[in-house]
């Protein structure tokens, strides 16, 4: 039995190492690893008009990304496609360390497999009806720039007030639930005004992200679902054409 | 059979987010009945991977207290497991450019009294009908 434990624990630690977060640059990029980069913008604080209330929500949510099966077109060891080896993780969950803060931003740095990468969900919402896949190499930091999510509201859907918010808290499991809306999500290259790239990470090892759009899988992490771009968004700028 | 089953329940579901009771179903001018199955397979696929966000009951030493925390704590993530239901297959169904239909209290009452298999077809027949029957929802 001992023996068996010591074995279990060999085995954990020869695993190869999860994806991580990085709180800061590392003085050197490990040549094996690839590295995203990338910068939230925080959602507008909808009772920011409150007296003492913050004009931003704090970032309570954000991207989780999922190794791409290309040939099996879905998501590593998922549905159709095969599992991986052992050990290695398929999909890398939102992990709320910033590497550095500015006015209403976040920037992360996450360390990552070198492998094809889908944007798989963000808060509770999967994208299962499209989504943006892009390639890392080894050794280098892909820049997604800068990533603002809204509420893909409905046509006969809003945001909640204050007064409905606090109808439903006190009218409890037997009161009319508010309307819910998945994320979507809007993705722009860096701009001069963003937080810079920082200056720990050698700039010739940075490269903007290439997206490739239209990665259809399941809902693997059990949230609603939407496209990236958000299908009621669409549905409204096609009508408003 | 299964999939008769599967669109029974897709039919149902929607039913719930309209507080007037009349049944909605999804509709597509001419949608031929393949395609449409097809869709809905995929958009029920999706719906049934919906899990709710756990309920924390808080503790208590009273026993009683805990079992009517738990009892409430569960019916608040039923519901809110079909709300989030009834999103999924909104959200994915107008992707496919499908319309929600609230029908006619009279197309009401006729499927009230069918048999599901006879029901379930004859939501086939509505959802490819050259118009809707009943009042289109928003999308």
């Amino acid at each position: 039995m001992r023996c068996a434990i010591l074995v279990a624990a060999a085995l954990a630690f020869a695993a190869p190492a999860a994806a991580e977060t990085l709180k800061k640059v590392p003085a050197a990029l490990n040549p094996a690893k690839a590295y995203i980069l990338v910068e939230y913008k925080l959602q507008r604080n909808p009772f920011a008009n409150f007296p003492g209330s913050r004009k931003t929500m704090p970032l309570q949510a954000g991207l989780a990304f999922a190794r791409w099966d290309s040939a099996a077109g879905d998501i590593r060891g998922m549905g159709k496609a095969k599992p991986l080896p052992a050990g290695e993780q398929a999909m890398e969950g939102f992990r709320n360390k910033p590497l550095a803060k500015g006015e209403g931003t976040r920037l992360f740095l996450i360390e990552v497999e070198p492998d094809t990468w889908v944007v798989e969900a963000f808060g509770g919402t999967s994208f299962s009806l499209g989504s943006y896949i892009f390639e890392l190499a080894p050794g280098t930091v892909t820049d997604l720039g800068v990533v603002t999510a809204e509420n893909d509201w409905a046509e006969d859907q809003e945001a909640p007030d204050g007064a409905e918010i606090l109808a439903a808290a006190m009218a409890g499991p037997f009161g009319k639930k508010p309307d819910m809306a998945p994320f979507r999500l809007t993705f722009r290259p860096r701009a001069a005004d963003d937080l810079p790239v920082p200056a720990g990470i050698d700039p010739a090892t940075v490269r903007p992200v290439a997206f490739t759009p239209g990665a259809k899988f399941g809902n693997y992490t059990g949230g609603l679902v939407n496209r990236i771009e958000g299908v009621n968004a669409r549905l409204k700028a096609a009508k408003a054409e | 059979m299964r999939h008769l089953i599967l669109f029974a329940a897709a039919v149902a579901l929607p039913v719930s987010a309209a507080a007037a009771g009349e049944p909605v179903y999804f509709y597509k001018a001419a949608v031929e009945r393949e395609a449409f199955a097809g869709d809905l397979a995929q958009c029920l696929d999706l719906a049934k991977g919906v899990q709710a966000p756990r309920m924390d009951v808080p503790y208590s030493p009273n026993l009683y207290a805990v079992a009517v925390g738990a009892f409430l704590a569960g019916l608040t993530r039923s519901r809110e497991r079909r709300h989030m239901i009834d999103n999924v297959l909104r959200t994915c169904m107008s992707d496919k450019g499908y319309r929600r239909v609230e029908a006619t209290k009279a197309l009401g009452k006729e499927l009230d009294g069918l048999a599901e298999k006879e029901r379930v077809e004859r939501f086939y027949t509505l959802a490819s009908a050259a118009e809707p029957v009943g009042e289109v929802l928003p999308q």
